[in-house]
């Protein structure tokens, strides 16, 4: 048996794959799916908590400029921020997005908070991942979950992607997910890999199908190639370069006809207690590029496409006196896709006089992220109230989803 | 578990310039304790101190379902997934009947049939796929930094799993086709840095021994390379299974 070099998955190969990992068992023939919608989301999640302030500035709210000081965004100087719409203008690191917010692909939603309100990095992405309404909960995520209501409803089409060496939370759970990572070790050759999985197929059909799963997954997420300054340098997930290739990656594998529907991946580096003005940039930088090989990797299923950003909580609203910002509550969540019914910053704005803040320090949350992830599940898969409040994000029923999210 | 957690309020460890203990050692900080006598598990715990915390884990310890607990644990690291009913009670018996003797318990678990048939159900995780590879080629790292980068390239960065429950502990997360593409590459990367190690079909002896297969035997002898042998004997059943 020769390992096919087409970057094209037959039907009959994923099959094989999915007789390991992927709960591929019973999907509709392709036919169908080609005239009907056929709906994406990704979940990304930036680690470290992403200053919102800084990256979809309220430039037109009075007390910004003075309250922000040196990490205050301004629509003119040498680095203008990028206009949203007028009250909002976008942290200049961020072409593709302005680009994709004004084609009505990319919206905002600020002032936005999970229901954790304390200030631990682990406990908060805990409740970010998780779904639940604290933390504790490290077994399963809300996507996963999501996922897995769909497939005991319905045949197992929405599968799961989880990206990195261990799949972000998110995605871990009940419902079999396939793994990809970019390349962080020199692979092992073709010929090598072939000689190894014609010993396992005499020998041991249990790792034979892992092992072929994970080199046809590897193979799609990869083909073609990478190109100029990402073939040199590969960048962790901190990096511009390390997020373009896992979101190049990832694209791929969610453009393959029977491949997954559903992704997660993780950023980090968000955590900018100083020298915020730069280090921002540079992961604003690569969240841009990554939204960038979505749009390009996915190509006709692009416009089927939601991809949400998602933190675990904001930053003081005040500078600290390192340049930076420390760990607070409200933040944004970006929406990006052709899917996605966009330009509009969604905000019930709090203001940011002292008594406005929560707890006087931080700016206050005015939307729930489980309604802005309710709003997404429900309008791409269907997913009903009842799954959502009960799988998804357990005991929330008083948490509705938001409307409007996707076009259409 | 908050109970428990009042209960064993002060035990804690002695810091590296500590005058109190071995640094890292167990010291238990009386100011530390929170008084009171809650109790746990329907019983009341009225010692004092350190005493207190002793006497509740002595008790856990010989609760029925932490005999059961245990012996399922050990029998589905070292045997299966879903390990065979009879040896987890006969483990769980074993823990009972000495009270909590883990030499015990372990040496019926060698004892058992169960314990060694076959096909093997179980696969190295990737931190004993590294030491499996160090001892059967007899060499050491120069450069642990190399072996940590595997690590965390697999999914098992040292001492960090991914939640408080550890790393998993099943044949699903360990040869997911990721995990396996991965150890394919850290096969491939070991074979290459292995030098003047001899044949690499007495490595397979030494690894494997009267287990080595004859496929096995005949695809390292067909490699086109030294280090492509031994990377397929490390990628190899009898050398990722157990």
């Amino acid at each position: 048996m020769r390992i096919p070099s087409s970057s094209t998955l037959s039907r009959r190969r994923l099959l094989a794959l999915g007789g390991v990992s992927l709960a591929l068992a019973h999907f509709p023939k392709a036919a169908s799916a080609a005239a009907a919608r056929d709906p994406r989301l990704v979940v990304i999640v930036l680690r470290g908590a992403l200053d919102g302030l800084s990256a979809v500035a309220p430039i037109g709210d009075p007390d910004y400029a003075a309250l922000r000081g040196s990490l205050a965004l301004s629509p003119i100087g040498d680095k203008p921020a990028l206009p949203l719409d007028g009250f909002f203008a976008l942290n200049p690191a961020m072409p593709v997005f302005a680009r994709l917010y004004k084609e009505g692909k990319a919206s905002v939603v600020h002032a936005v908070a999970t229901s954790y309100r304390e200030r631990s990095h682990f406990d908060g992405q805990d409740v970010l991942e998780s779904g639940f309404a604290g933390p504790g909960h490290t077994e399963s995520g809300w996507l996963n979950r999501a996922v897995f209501a769909l497939q005991s409803s319905e045949p197992a089409r929405r599968r799961g992607l989880g990206v990195g060496a261990a799949p972000p939370l998110v995605m871990r759970g009940p419902a079999p997910a396939l793994g990809w990572a970019p390349q962080v070790l020199p692979p092992a050759g073709e010929d090598l890999a072939q000689r190894v999985l014609d010993l396992y197929t005499h020998s041991d059909p249990t790792l034979a199908a892992a092992l072929r799963a994970g080199l046809d997954a590897d193979r799609i997420a990869t083909s073609g190639g990478l190109t100029g300054d990402m073939a040199k340098s590969r960048g962790g997930m901190d990096q511009p370069n390390g997020m373009r290739q896992a979101a190049m990656g990832a694209a791929r594998l969610l453009a393959t006809p029977d491949g997954p529907r559903v992704a997660a991946l993780a950023f980090d580096g968000w955590d900018t207690h100083a020298n915020e003005n730069g280090l921002l940039a540079t992961r604003l930088t690569g969240l841009d590029g990554a939204l960038e090989e979505f749009e390009k990797g996915l190509g006709e299923a692009w416009k089927d496409t939601a991809v949400v950003a998602i933190t675990e909580f904001g930053r003081t609203a005040r500078v600290n006196g390192t340049g930076g910002t420390d760990h607070g509550t409200a933040s944004v969540a970006f929406l990006a896709g052709g899917a996605v019914k966009g330009a509009r910053v969604i905000a019930d704005w709090p203001g940011l006089k002292t008594s406005r803040l929560f707890q006087e320090r931080d700016l206050a949350p005015t939307h729930d992220l489980r309604a802005v992830l309710k709003g997404l599940l429900t309008e791409q898969f269907g997913l009903t109230a009842q799954a959502l409040a009960e799988k998804a994000f357990p005991d929330s029923a008083g948490v509705a989803p938001m409307q409007g999210l996707i076009a259409g | 578990m908050t109970a428990l957690a009042r209960i064993i309020t002060g035990w804690s460890f002695a810091e590296a310039e500590s005058e109190i203990g071995e640094p890292g050692g167990f010291v238990f900080k009386a100011n530390w304790h929170e008084p009171g006598a809650p109790a746990l598990l329907g019983k009341d715990y009225p010692q004092t101190g350190r005493e207190q915390g002793a006497a509740a884990l002595a008790d856990i310890a010989r609760h029925p379902a932490t005999a059961t607990h245990i012996a399922t644990k050990l029998a589905r690291h070292f045997i299966a997934d879903a390990p065979p009913k009879p040896i987890v009670e006969t483990l769980a018996k074993t823990f009972r009947d000495t009270e909590g003797d883990l030499s015990a318990v372990a040496e019926a678990l060698i004892a058992s049939d169960l314990a060694w048939s076959e096909p093997l159900a179980k696969i190295r995780t990737p931190d004993e796929y590294l030491m499996a590879v160090a001892r059967a080629t007899g060499v050491l790292p120069n450069d642990p930094g190399q072996y940590l980068n595997m690590l965390n390239a697999m999914g098992m960065p040292l001492w960090q799993p991914p939640g408080p429950n550890g790393y998993p502990d099943s044949l699903d997360a360990w040869a997911s086709p990721e995990a396996m593409k991965l150890r394919l590459d850290v096969a491939w990367q070991m074979a290459q840095r292995l030098k003047d190690i001899g044949h690499p079909l007495s490595v397979l002896d030494t690894a494997a021994g009267l287990a080595a297969s004859r496929e096995t035997r005949e695809a390292a002898s067909r490699a086109e390379s030294r280090p492509q042998a031994l990377a397929i004997l490390f990628m190899s059943p009898e050398f990722q299974r157990r």
